[in-house]
């Protein structure tokens, strides 16, 4: 193998894929659609809240100093019924009068919530007022609640898993399709298309060999898998928790999904096979991402084999603020690597001349 | 004498079906060789083998003394291909392919403008090759497998769709290569080409190899010798060449001061390949 002719053969596929509709298609996919949903869906995102307080309460100045949520004051509760029927506002909150006073002296002050649906955002909404609540007193269950879900009927039961907010699950959504999408589809795509247009034969007549061919198309993977998160993360605001381990786990992704693409490119006979079977594989492959962060599901246990299982858990770890605990998925993802590696060398050693 | 291709009772099968079988020949330094069948006859995979690109079932190939099979590291800075499809990087411009090319091989980037100039393909070099015509895809072909200088260049059918004037453009090239020493291996169905191109020229029919020699020799070998005669009064004479008596024969007829037009009915390399390998598909 020779590094020259390698990053010789990555800067051609490079030029060639960004000029090939198709596959350009597949290496901007997910970022149009984070943008997408970022420019069209992003307001909706935020969590409105209606507080009805004969006094004044530091839970809505608190609230108020948090990103994403958005409250509003009403003078009555009739008001305030009217704002979640009209779905101005998903949670309605009727603290009692001295609230904080009652609050601070244990006396389990009442607070009444009105969900507008059983939706996942005032659900959410319900959990982030009562964790506030929770910070304002030494006691377990400071309050006394009751909660009216004013339309019970609506979204019932899909719920994420507690320590996600939805940006945070679209964020990880979009990176896990970005990398999939460039190594599972992209990455295949150049190796078959080579063999079909007889690009292949005037490559392994020069001096290069197909180990060359095939880790110039990895390196294209992993570059514009990398490229690919990266404006993901620039859209969806910047990178959260630590960004050097962040970094090295979508790396080592980037890297064990390209070289699952090489495996694939080199088993696939043609390019009608890859495409009728590379869709099963992409949806294989986002389904950690889809299902493995929603709430506890008998699915889960399931999706552990997957190569992608490992790369979600460590970026949810490392999203979530619980960065210490993703080492171990990123030493996975890099045990993968090494062992996709060992599969893409016997493949390569089937391309041998006949 | 010094060869520069050789093959060996080179032999090669798909499973039951025999491609090429028992095939030996050698082709000189410097030589344009034509090598001649129908389709399927097994120029394509005798190409493949010489070029290392396949293994042969049995028998040996050299290509300047190193072994096509085991040695193919070693021939590849040697030989050029252009096969029979146009394998090119259509979306990327002729210079960009060329580069590509020229950086697996090592070469210097001035070589590309050297031997765009060679292919009369500078004024188009920086568009995309979706946009060119055939013979110009061609052309960058040979150019690519001219790229890295190499000593014998194996052409798949370089002609085949190629308008005439193309044709001749490429056929022109070749001989100048030849001049230059370069071996040049030719597969074609034109037969006119091969007699005008090549030096020698081998027929292979169901893998075997039937007849191979000059097409001078073959077409005095295999073709008919004779005089066709027109007199002044409109007759016909045919007068066959094959002994003394026939050519005395003739130098009587000229003498006789009746003859209007003389035409040598010597065979063409057509009507020869016809009369070996059978007239399918022959052109």
């Amino acid at each position: 193998m020779s590094i020259r002719r390698i990053f010789a053969l990555a800067w051609k596929d490079m030029v060639d894929s960004v000029r090939t509709p198709r596959l350009m298609v597949i290496i901007i996919t997910p970022l149009i659609v984070s943008l997408f949903i970022q420019i069209f869906f992003g307001d909706k995102m935020t969590l409105r809240l209606g507080f009805f307080s004969p006094t004044s309460t530091q839970i809505v100045s608190t609230l108020e100093q948090v990103d994403l949520v958005q409250i509003e004051i009403f003078d009555s509760l009739d008001n305030l019924i009217d704002a979640i029927n009209n779905k101005k506002v998903i949670v309605g909150v009727v603290l009692q009068e001295d609230f904080d006073r009652l609050l601070s002296n244990n006396e389990f002050p009442e607070v009444d919530f009105y969900l507008a649906d059983n939706s996942q955002e005032a659900q959410m909404g319900l959990s982030l007022v009562q964790q506030t609540i929770q910070a304002f007193s030494p006691v377990s269950l400071p309050i006394k609640t009751s909660i009216t879900i004013l339309e019970p009927d609506i979204l019932p039961g899909i719920s994420l898993r507690g320590d996600l907010s939805i940006d945070q699950y679209a964020l990880i959504l979009w990176l896990v399709m970005g990398m999939v999408g460039n190594g599972v589809m992209l990455v295949p795509t150049l190796i078959v298309d080579e063999r079909e247009r007889k690009t292949l034969d005037a490559l392994l007549l020069s001096p290069a060999s197909y180990s060359d061919v095939a880790a110039g198309k990895a390196i294209v993977g992993v570059i514009y898998s990398l490229v690919s998160s990266s404006l993901i993360l620039l859209v969806q605001g910047g990178i959260p928790g630590n960004y050097l381990l962040l970094a090295a786990l979508i790396f080592g992704g980037s890297l064990s999904l390209s070289l699952l693409g090489l495996l694939i490119g080199n088993l696939a006979k043609n390019l009608h096979a890859l495409n009728s079977y590379g869709g099963l594989f992409v949806f294989l492959l986002i389904f950690p991402a889809v299902i493995g962060l929603l709430g506890p599901n008998p699915i889960i246990q399931y999706l552990q084999f997957l190569p992608t299982y490992p790369i979600v858990q460590g970026i949810v770890q490392i999203v979530s603020g619980q960065a210490e605990k993703a080492w171990p998925s990123l030493f996975m993802v890099l045990g993968q690597c090494l062992l996709i590696s060992v599969a893409v060398v016997w493949s390569l050693s089937r391309y041998k001349r006949k | 004498m010094e060869f520069m291709i050789e093959a060996y009772k080179l032999s090669k099968n798909y499973g039951k079906n025999m491609a090429v079988c028992d095939i030996s020949f050698s082709v000189q330094k410097g030589e344009i060789f034509g090598f001649l069948g129908h389709n399927g006859a097994g120029k394509t995979t005798t190409i493949r083998m010489l070029t290392g690109q396949i293994y042969p079932t049995s028998g040996f190939c050299n290509i300047a003394g190193y072994d096509s099979t085991k040695e193919q590291e070693l021939i590849k800075p040697i030989i050029g291909v252009v096969s029979d499809t146009q394998n090119l990087y259509e979306r990327m411009t002729g210079k960009e392919n060329l580069i590509l090319f020229a950086d697996l091989y090592g070469i210097k980037k001035n070589r590309v403008q050297e031997i765009l100039a060679l292919i009369q393909l500078q004024h188009r070099s920086k568009e995309k090759v979706e946009t060119y015509s055939n013979g110009m895809k061609q052309r960058l072909l040979i150019a690519r497998a001219l790229l890295h200088k190499p000593e014998a260049i194996f052409l798949d059918e370089p002609t085949r769709g190629l308008d005439p004037t193309s044709a001749r453009e490429i056929r022109e090239t070749l001989k100048e290569l030849a001049t230059s020493g370069v071996t040049v291996f030719i597969t074609t169905h034109n037969m006119e080409e091969a007699d005008t191109l090549c030096q020698r020229v081998a027929f292979i029919k169901k893998g075997k190899l039937v007849a191979m020699d000059s097409p001078q020799n073959l077409k005095i070998q295999h073709g008919q010798r004779s005089l066709l005669i027109t007199l002044l009064n409109g007759d016909k004479r045919m007068i066959p060449l094959f002994n003394e008596n026939d050519v005395q024969e003739a130098i009587r007829a000229f003498g006789s001061g009746e003859i209007q037009t003389i035409h040598s009915q010597e065979a063409s390399l057509e009507d020869v390949f016809v009369r070996l390998a059978g007239n399918e598909e022959a052109k």
